[in-house]
């Protein structure tokens, strides 16, 4: 027999019995639709976990005073620069603030650090214009791409080298300081953590003369490696205990990616276990077929159908919901998959992530449907059917031709 | 010598159910010659049904030998005795057994489909099988919309698609009203008369046996007249 033909026959089994076919393919569509939505959206989230730590520096920590806690002074920032793992400290200052510049008046991050480890906390930062921020430049801020050129209004461009005052309220009392434009940055992108296009970047100096603390509000810490950074937070935990909060966006990372996995694991439980169903289905529905179909497989066998004909017609069929299943499982899963990274988007981001910094990690990722799982998931539908049709497959092929011939 | 179409030597046919033994054939013995056309008779139960699936190798004997166009199906595997039955054998039946959900056309062309004969060719030997039954003008109608009788000469369209050497019905009337009846066995006759297909007919019906040059009585699983 041509495979067309056993198709054909095959086909024409599942349409004589379609509300059941129809069932068992929603089955099988079920399972591989749960599967594509699963594995495209932890690896789409996966991916954008990998880019959140490449954009923010996995190397990086910041450490900010529990309500209460300690004071930051520089004895903190030298001793800390001492540790070991450590290639780099700095004081480290985030704030909303309000900025004016002629007519334009908005809320925007304002950002101080040593101007040096701004290049190692965001390596990929460039400058657009301007000369680079000193350590000693009390009276000059670097904009932020989108401060400078607001995409909502063109005309509301900030040039380099104009004045810009910031506003920050401090115990009802308003504070006005003036500051010139000495670089603007070119766009960076969006980043979770440090929105670097929507904020000010200043020197430690010019934060201190506008907010005229003398203890800082947070310490940024670069390490070595990547492997430092776990033991930097033990000797942190040691040294400060409760008193102080940190912040690493590679244990956040690490603890979303645990979260994540526990969640797939769960997905995949519940995966597995509508395919294994989808499978019975199958079974089952063959099965019945089978019996049905009893005398029809004594008018084969008549004919000249040997058992492995016989065989291989029933596993077609079997095969055919899979095939069928599986496709529709792509379809849907590859829809269903778009419209969840929305929406376990929003989820995770109201569980995981609103930080001290007033940031939140924004969560936007997309899913992944590769070409290979979309193989894989249709090889593993078909793989289900064929599978599940083998037993009733056999039991067809083992009828004793004569006896289904007498069958009613 | 020339090689009988069906040979049966002392053949038994045991059938078990459980514990208890039932005996359908107890040592029949027949040859019948190729071209022949054989009317096969006797009371129920006498073991007329198990004969013709020996004789079409549906089945295995317990005992004893058969041939079937000199070949003996318990040396041969499923495949081959399948193989047989496709190239040598053409069934009919009391019940017409046709595939409900296929056309009169896709009824008849499934032994060709079996056999791999492409599109064109297996849809002109159909026709050409349905025509020669004078069902020329019907071939898209699935079972259910036809009369017993032409579902009847469906089923012959199909035994004789592949060019069968013999041609073994069972009751091929026993459903038929008498004009039908009388269609059908000319029909058969004439296959046998034209074609020089062996014609091996299982009848209760003594008009369904009338044109065959030879009436072979069973009776309780062994030929008590005709051999
Ligand atoms: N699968 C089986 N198991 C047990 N006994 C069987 C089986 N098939 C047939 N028999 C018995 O074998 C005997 C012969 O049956 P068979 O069908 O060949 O008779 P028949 O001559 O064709 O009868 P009828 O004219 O009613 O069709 C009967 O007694 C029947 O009950
Ligand atoms: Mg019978």
């Amino acid at each position: 027999m041509k495979l067309l033909d056993i198709l054909w026959y095959a086909f024409k089994g599942l349409r004589d019995r379609k509300t059941r076919s129809v069932l068992t393919i929603l089955g099988i569509a079920i399972g591989i639709t749960a599967v594509i939505t699963l594995v495209s959206n932890t690896s789409g989230f996966d991916n954008f976990l990998t880019e959140v730590l490449s954009r923010i520096g996995s190397n990086n920590l910041w450490i900010i005073p529990t309500e209460g806690g300690v004071k930051f002074t520089d004895t903190d920032v030298v001793m800390l620069s001492r540790l070991p793992g450590v290639r780099a400290t700095a004081p480290f200052y985030f704030q909303r603030v309000l900025l004016k510049a002629g007519s334009i008046e908005k809320y925007v991050n304002f950002l101080a650090t040593d101007p040096r480890v701004i290049k190692l906390i965001l390596p990929d930062l460039n400058l657009k214009e301007g000369e680079p921020l000193q350590p000693s430049d009390v009276a000059l801020v670097a904009l932020g791409h989108k401060v400078a050129n607001p995409p909502e209004d063109p005309n509301k461009q900030i040039r380099l080298y104009s004045s810009v005052s910031i506003l920050i309220q401090q115990s009802s009392i308003l504070k006005t300081r003036s500051f010139m434009v000495g670089a603007i940055y070119d766009e960076f992108g969006s980043t979770p953590y440090l929105d670097v296009d929507n904020s000010i970047l200043a020197s430690v100096e010019a934060a201190r003369s506008l907010l005229g603390s003398k203890h800082y509000p947070a310490i940024v810490i670069v390490a070595e490696s990547p492997e430092a950074v776990e033991p930097l937070i033990e000797m942190l935990r040691d040294m400060y205990g409760d008193r102080i909060e940190i912040i690493s966006p590679l244990t956040i990372v690490r603890n979303v990616r645990a979260i994540i996995s526990n969640f797939s694991i769960f997905m995949f439980v519940v995966a597995s276990v509508s395919l294994v169903v989808a499978g019975i289905g199958i079974m089952n529905t063959m099965m019945m077929s089978v019996m049905e179909r009893t005398r029809e497989i004594g008018i084969l066998r008549a004919i000249g159908f040997s058992q492995r004909d016989v065989a291989t017609i029933f596993l077609a069929e079997a095969a055919l919901i899979g095939v069928i299943g599986g496709l529709l499982g792509i379809l849907l899963g590859a829809s269903a998959s778009l419209t969840l990274g929305d929406v376990f988007g929003r989820m995770f981001q109201v569980g995981e992530t609103s930080t001290r910094m007033g940031q939140v990690i924004q969560i936007s990722y997309t899913p992944v449907i590769s070409l290979n799982l979309i193989i894989e998931s249709f090889l593993f539908a078909i793989f289900v059917g064929v599978f599940s049709g083998l037993y009733p497959a056999m039991k067809a092929s083992r009828m004793d031709p004569v006896q289904a011939l007498r069958a009613e | 010598m020339e090689i009988p179409a069906i040979k049966f030597d002392n053949v038994w046919k045991i059938y078990r159910m459980g514990a208890v033994e039932v005996p359908a054939l107890k040592g029949l013995s027949i040859e019948i010659r190729r071209g022949e056309h054989v009317a096969v008779m006797g009371p129920s139960g006498s073991g007329k049904s198990t004969f013709l699936h020996l004789a079409g190798a549906l089945d295995k004997p317990t005992k004893g030998r058969i041939l079937i166009e000199g070949r003996d199906p318990n040396k041969l595997s499923d495949g081959e005795l399948s193989m047989l039955r496709n190239k040598y054998i053409g069934f009919v039946f009391q019940t017409f057994n046709l595939i409900p959900r296929l056309t009169a056309l896709q009824n008849v062309m499934l032994p060709l489909i079996l056999r791999g004969v492409d599109g064109v060719e297996r849809v002109k030997r159909a026709k050409e099988a349905l025509e020669r039954v004078g069902l020329g003008h019907r071939i898209n109608h699935r079972p259910t919309e036809m009369s017993g009788g032409e579902q009847q000469r469906v089923a012959m369209a199909r035994a004789i698609v592949t060019d069968p050497k013999i041609i073994l019905a069972d009751e091929p009337t026993g459903n038929l009203d008498s004009a039908s009846a009388a269609e059908i066995v000319n029909l058969l006759t004439t296959l046998n008369r034209d074609l020089g297909i062996t014609l091996v007919v299982v009848t209760h019906n003594p008009e369904a046996a009338a044109p065959a040059r030879r009436i072979v009585r069973i009776r309780d699983g062994v030929v008590y007249e005709g051999n």
